[in-house]
């Protein structure tokens, strides 16, 4: 099998003595999208500071792209796994727009001309063109979020993984990172996201990994968040769609749609027959 | 970091000219003797800055809190010196030559942005262990008044008003749960930064890249005034010439 990342029974405690992780058996495909749902303090964060080294494991251990995660390989797993932060104030630190997001590719040593064409392209994917020579301390949240983003677009990783990505983006950021994270998985890279929003777990992601205090709790296709047992175990909610499906026994539907479109289609199916 | 853009001569000088004429500064400062030479260095660089359009407000500023580190610091060294009857002049004389040292490295400091102060002591060939001591430096700092501001703002937002006093009972105890947390919240988000830095490829050595410009003669220049006051008043020291006897 082809895993983009596999983890056995994987603890780790913070200096204060926090167990964040309780033991995760994890194996994440290769080219996919991804999403890791759970609640606050789930230990989400904790786990994708791992996938890069930043975190080393204390006890089992982290295969990235068949890569052992330990103090050896750290600098080629930078390279490998990028990361955004949940706080873009964590990672924004340049005096410039522009600086920021060229920061990952001049770490990297690519010839000048190539960072200057990333950081264009990675600005202009995420609408920031025009705010180059801007302080980022002064942005807007979701400003700063979207510099964040394109921070790690411009080092063109092979495994992209974003933590709360939506969180202070307005609709059309949504959109427009929907697109972007789109077309990253269609050139091949896989992608990792974690989040509370149920919602776009169940309409974008092809798996599905729900957390809670420091496990593993379910993984599958996104039809668990149908599932009343985990969404309850998981202190979650129902999807939008699921809820309203299941408030529609008469729809008699036997598998409860995975998009807008598609209950679109079912309903209106469902209505020309009546 | 900066803290103008426009038309500022001694802003647009170079990083690297900056810094080694800063350090000439600062080393023949600490070689002068009399105390109203090290005035009139004070002086005539203040002039300089202005001259060269400097925003000398805002600098001597940021200057007070140090100025007045300094300030104690010589307090203390003086008292030391007290026994041998003159402590009082040793005092003055230490706190006019720190007080130069940093009123000049603050000034060229506050002219770069960061990276440029990295840039700069990177290529005269400072440590890098060096170089990222003081890069951290300035971060956590940045990330230490960032902080207090942050929370300043949820306190009062909370309905906190300082009292009038610092005898106030709970103001004292709210400024001193404050400075804690801000130290804690501080060092967690310095090391979330770092993280932050790793993800991406920082591995302490590499320095942003930046086209290794040219020194030109308005860098010279401006090298060279930097280094005129302190340079002119130890040489007249030593030929023992004192212009304060004009005075008299
Ligand atoms: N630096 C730290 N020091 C101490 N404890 C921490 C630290 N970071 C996280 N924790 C603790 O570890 C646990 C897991 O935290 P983590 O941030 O991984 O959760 P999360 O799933 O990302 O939550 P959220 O959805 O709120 O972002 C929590 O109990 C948290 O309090
Ligand atoms: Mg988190």
């Amino acid at each position: 099998m082809d895993y983009a990342v596999e983890i056995d029974d994987l603890f780790f405690h913070h200096k204060d003595g926090t167990q964040a992780l309780k033991g995760i058996n994890l194996r994440i495909m290769r080219g996919r999208r991804t999403v890791i749902l759970g609640p606050n303090g789930a230990g989400k964060s904790t786990l994708l500071l791992h996938l890069n080294g930043i975190y080393l494991p204390q006890r089992g251990r982290v295969k990235v792209l068949g890569i052992e995660v330990n103090h050896k390989n750290e600098k080629k797993l930078r390279k490998i796994a990028g990361l955004v932060f949940q706080d873009p104030d964590d990672q924004v630190f340049c005096p410039t727009v522009w600086e920021d997001v060229a920061f990952g590719p001049l770490n990297y040593n690519l010839p000048e001309e190539e960072v200057r064409k990333r950081v264009d392209e990675a600005l202009r994917a995420v609408r920031l063109e025009g705010l180059e020579q801007k302080t980022p301390f002064h942005l807007s949240y979701g400003q700063k979020k979207r510099v964040a983003i394109a921070g790690v677009l411009a080092l063109k990783p092979e495994i992209f993984i974003l933590d709360e990505p939506h969180a202070f983006l307005d609709p059309s950021g949504k959109a427009e990172l929907l697109k972007i994270l789109n077309s990253l998985n269609d050139q091949g890279s896989s992608i990792i996201v974690a989040t509370h929003d149920v919602n776009f777990a169940y309409e974008w992601a092809e798996d599905v990994v729900i957390m809670k205090n420091g496990i593993v709790l379910a993984q599958g296709g996104p039809d668990i968040l149908a599932d009343e047992k985990v969404i309850i175990e998981a202190e979650l909610e129902y999807p939008l769609l699921v809820r309203l499906f299941k408030k529609l026994p008469e729809a008699e539907c036997d598998k409860i749609p995975g998009s807008v479109d598609e209950a679109a289609e079912f309903l209106r199916q469902k209505m020309s027959t009546n | 970091m900066r803290l103008s853009k426009h038309n500022d001569v001694f802003q647009a000088a170079d990083g690297r000219v900056k810094l080694i004429s800063t350090c000439i500064f600062v080393a023949l400062v600490t070689m002068i003797y009399s105390w109203y030479n090290l005035v009139a260095v004070l002086f005539i660089y203040t002039i300089e800055l202005l001259a060269m359009n400097f925003p000398i407000y805002r600098h001597l500023k940021r200057l007070m809190i140090p100025v007045f580190l300094v300030g104690i610091m010589s307090a203390l060294m003086g008292l030391a010196a007290m026994s041998s009857g003159r402590g009082m002049e040793k005092g003055i004389i230490i706190f006019l030559r720190a007080s130069c040292a940093v009123y000049a490295i603050n000034a060229a400091v506050s002219s770069m942005t960061l990276p440029e102060v990295l840039y700069s002591m990177k290529v005269l060939r400072v440590p890098d262990i060096l170089v990222n001591l003081v890069g951290f430096t300035m971060r956590y700092a940045d990330v230490l008044s960032k902080e207090t501001a942050r929370m300043m703002t949820a306190r009062k937002s909370k309905g906190y008003s300082p009292g009038k006093n610092l005898w106030h009972f709970a103001t004292m105890k709210v400024i001193g749960q404050t400075i804690g947390v801000l130290f804690l919240r501080s060092y967690e988000r310095s090391e979330r930064i770092y993280f932050s830095m790793l993800s991406r490829g920082y591995t302490g050595g590499t320095m942003p890249l930046r086209e290794t410009s040219r020194i030109r003669t308005a860098d010279l220049v401006t090298g060279i005034l930097i280094v005129l006051a302190p340079a002119v008043f130890k040489v007249a020291e030593m030929g023992g010439i004192s212009w304060i006897t004009l005075l008299k």
